[in-house]
């Protein structure tokens, strides 16, 4: 079933790349560098904002401020970045 | 159990395997072939019910508590048309509707952001080892109890990358073919344009539109669909072999709120049967099932 991650491609590769033990392609590496960091990608795509966006309609005068976005920059950093070290969301 | 269906064991129990696979073949084909016009609706009602989801949310039109559960109901609906698809039930390579079957395959679990040939491939494993406890990529939803199993699921969403995930990678690795590595490219693909598209409204501004339309609905419809069409129909999911990898079940809930799941036995059977002939086939070949020790819990 889809989720917010993805697992690694199957044969390890990029699209018809063979699954062979020879040295990634650049796109690759870039790939993998991608998918290890998505979980801190996705606090940040999105935790973030849906935080933000959360403070800002509960909170009618948090609406024009800066704070509700770094505190969802904050909160949705940290919390992918504590997921991505330790494979779990909570 | 009436006096004719006794009778009809007892007939039955004089057959030879050979015989009984005969009649148990014979039965089934008067539910096989025609166009599942049924199935082919649903695929694209839902899927037009979801895409219409998108501009009522984002205008404001639609209220965020109305278009959560509709998109739920979405993504719950999403898979079995794709999964008629799977098993080429409305047409077959070269037939004339083929390609009514891979618009279906691959429209219908748009919702769920399921790529359609990998959903394939894995679902194909799954037949033929079903319940094996590492060749099966739906073992992971084997659980002693129905609550146990909820919770087990729950855990496994809170993983960056949840075990059935892991498992559909795994068996499209084993596979080995090209169509497999493409199939989890496109799976790939599909999952990385997932986020895309949820960072990008997100930080346009529709970050809880997009939490509606496609984030909640597909943890909690994931957990449903999980439940009901791989838990259930295979609990214990501790036997092994045609007759005893499925069970027939019934569920408090009935055969429509589990999307013909009390009948799981027959497709496992018969995987190119139409799923709206389950019941009316199931009741044709219960006696055999019952021959055959199948296990038909309540139903």
């Amino acid at each position: 079933m889809p989720r917010d991650s993805v697992a690694p491609p199957p044969g390890g590769g990029v699209g018809s790349d063979p699954p062979a033990a020879a040295s990634p392609s650049l796109m690759g590496r870039l790939l993998g560098l991608l998918l290890q960091g998505m979980p801190f990608i996705f606090g940040i795509g999105f935790i973030a904002p849906l935080i933000t966006q959360l403070l800002e309609r509960t909170l009618p005068a948090a609406a024009q401020a800066q704070w509700p976005l770094l505190v969802g920059l904050a909160i949705g950093g940290t919390w992918g970045a504590i997921a991505n070290v330790t494979g779990r969301w909570l | 159990m009436s006096v004719s269906a006794t009778v009809q064991e007892r007939e039955l129990s004089a057959l030879s395997t050979q015989e009984l696979m005969r009649l148990e073949r014979s039965i089934a084909d008067q539910f096989m072939g025609g166009l599942p016009w049924g199935s082919i609706a649903w695929a694209f009602t839902n899927l037009a019910v979801w895409l219409s989801l998108w501009p009522l949310t984002l205008s404001g039109m639609l209220p965020l508590w109305a278009t959560a559960p509709i998109a739920t109901l979405n993504v719950i609906l999403a898979y079995l048309p794709s999964h008629e698809a799977q098993h080429r039930i409305i047409a077959r390579e070269g037939e004339r509707h083929f390609w009514l079957n891979e618009l279906v395959g691959h429209l219908s679990p748009f919702p769920m952001g399921l790529s359609y040939e990998a959903a394939r491939l894995t679902h194909y494993e799954h037949h033929k080892h079903a319940n094996h406890p590492e060749l099966d990529p739906d073992i992971n939803t084997k659980s002693d109890s129905a609550w146990y199993m909820v919770a087990k699921d729950i855990r496994s969403q809170l993983q960056t990358v949840s075990k059935a995930n892991t498992s559909y990678a795994k068996a499209l690795e084993r596979l080995g073919t090209e169509e497999a590595r493409r199939a989890g490219a496109v799976a790939l693909i599909y999952a990385l344009a997932t986020n895309a598209l949820l960072f990008g409204f997100a930080w346009a501004g529709y970050a809880m539109e997009v939490a509606a339309l496609v984030w909640l609905p597909r943890i909690i419809g994931g957990v449903y669909i999980r439940f009901f069409l791989s838990w259930s129909p295979h609990h214990p999911a501790a036997d092994l072999g045609r007759y005893r990898d499925t069970r027939g079940f019934r569920s408090r809930l009935g055969n429509i709120l589990t999307m013909g799941m009390q009948y799981h036995i027959i497709h496992h059977l018969y995987p190119r049967m139409p799923l709206f002939r389950h019941p009316a086939a199931f009741r044709a070949l219960r006696p055999i099932l019952v021959a055959r020790g199948c296990r038909l819990d309540g139903i």
